[in-house]
């Protein structure tokens, strides 16, 4: 997944949920189409998908008629999508490590943005190597991550992500922790045999 | 006035706020006279048709369809898969055909009076 794929996903969510089911994969063929391949990154289109996102929101909900009301109403929605946005990159509480039966944290960080490189940024022993989520549209954001023996960190595994092939539609290259958590071994899919 | 005309005001009126089509929807409904077109047809064909002046992003678009459907002028196909792209193709409806005579005739006859004016035999549209 390329940076400008990843920032217009990200503005597709400007749209209504009921919008993105029914109309998004037909409106990602038009702005593939727009873009060429690979998809670069228009300041036109990406202001576009935000107010055309922004706009069916209002419609959505009600009919705004009052000017004040629309402001209002769209002030709130880039302050709703400001913050969730850094709520996804936000980390959930990590599980101490201590004696005792062994355990796991109870949710497992998901994709976020700022996570770094386990090759520029080190963990140390990690105690668990996995993807989280899927991808199948345009905007699933599988990553492969490196989560550290104490599970105060993790990092992702661009060695793994970099391997995604089209075949297997965004997700990681098969990847493997070893016993001690100091390596990992990261295979490649056969575009060939997959496509088949 | 006719009937047919009345219907086209009042859907004139539902699209736009102002007396007349805004000229972005007017391309976009123009360009569906010859057939039905999928979204990114609909794009080059307005720009094609407007002589480069009607540009607009996906995201336009798309919000001008949603417009145009819900004021009836044109028709969302179904969606299908061609060549691996995600299409539904666009059908200007009749009232959109009628809208849209109401709007060129409109349009020739502003342009007629200015035209008259200047001393142009031939009055072209911009």
């Amino acid at each position: 997944v390329t940076l400008p794929e990843r920032v217009y996903a990200l503005l597709l969510h400007a749209y209504p949920p009921r919008y993105r089911k029914s109309h998004q994969r037909e409106l990602l063929s038009t702005l593939q189409d727009v873009l060429g391949a690979p998809p670069r990154l228009e300041a036109r289109e990406a202001v576009g998908l935000l107010v055309g996102g922004l706009g069916q929101r209002l419609s959505a909900t009600s009919r705004l008629q009052d000017r004040h009301v629309r402001a209002t109403a769209l002030l709130v929605l880039v302050l709703g999508l400001t913050s969730s946005l850094w709520h996804q990159a936000q980390w959930p509480n990590s599980v101490p490590a201590g004696s005792g039966p062994a355990s796991f944290a109870p949710a497992s960080p998901a994709y976020s943005h700022r996570t770094a490189d386990v090759r520029t940024a080190p963990l140390g022993r990690a105690v668990a190597l996995y993807q989280h989520g899927t991808g199948v549209e345009w905007r699933d954001y599988p990553q492969a991550l490196v989560l550290a023996a104490d599970r105060t960190a993790t990092r992702r595994l661009s060695l793994a992500l970099g391997r995604a092939g089209p075949g297997a539609q965004g997700d990681p290259a098969p990847m493997l922790l070893s016993s001690d958590g100091r390596y990992v071994a990261v295979g490649a899919y056969d575009e060939a045999r997959m496509s088949s | 006035m006719s009937l047919d005309d009345t219907c086209a005001t009042a859907h004139a009126a539902h699209v736009s706020s102002t007396p007349g089509l805004r000229e972005p929807t007017y391309f976009v409904l123009a360009s569906l006279l010859d057939g039905p077109l999928h979204g990114y047809a609909i794009l080059r064909r307005a720009e094609e048709l407007s002589q480069g002046t009607v540009r607009l992003s996906t995201g336009t678009l798309y919000g001008a369809l949603e417009r145009l459907t819900a004021a009836g002028l044109v028709d969302p196909g179904q969606e299908e898969v061609v060549e691996g792209r995600v299409r539904r193709a666009y059908t200007l409806t009749d009232e959109g055909r009628v809208l849209l005579a109401a709007e060129s005739a409109r349009l020739e006859a502003a342009a007629r009076v200015v035209a008259t004016r200047l001393g142009t035999k031939k009055p072209r549209l911009a």
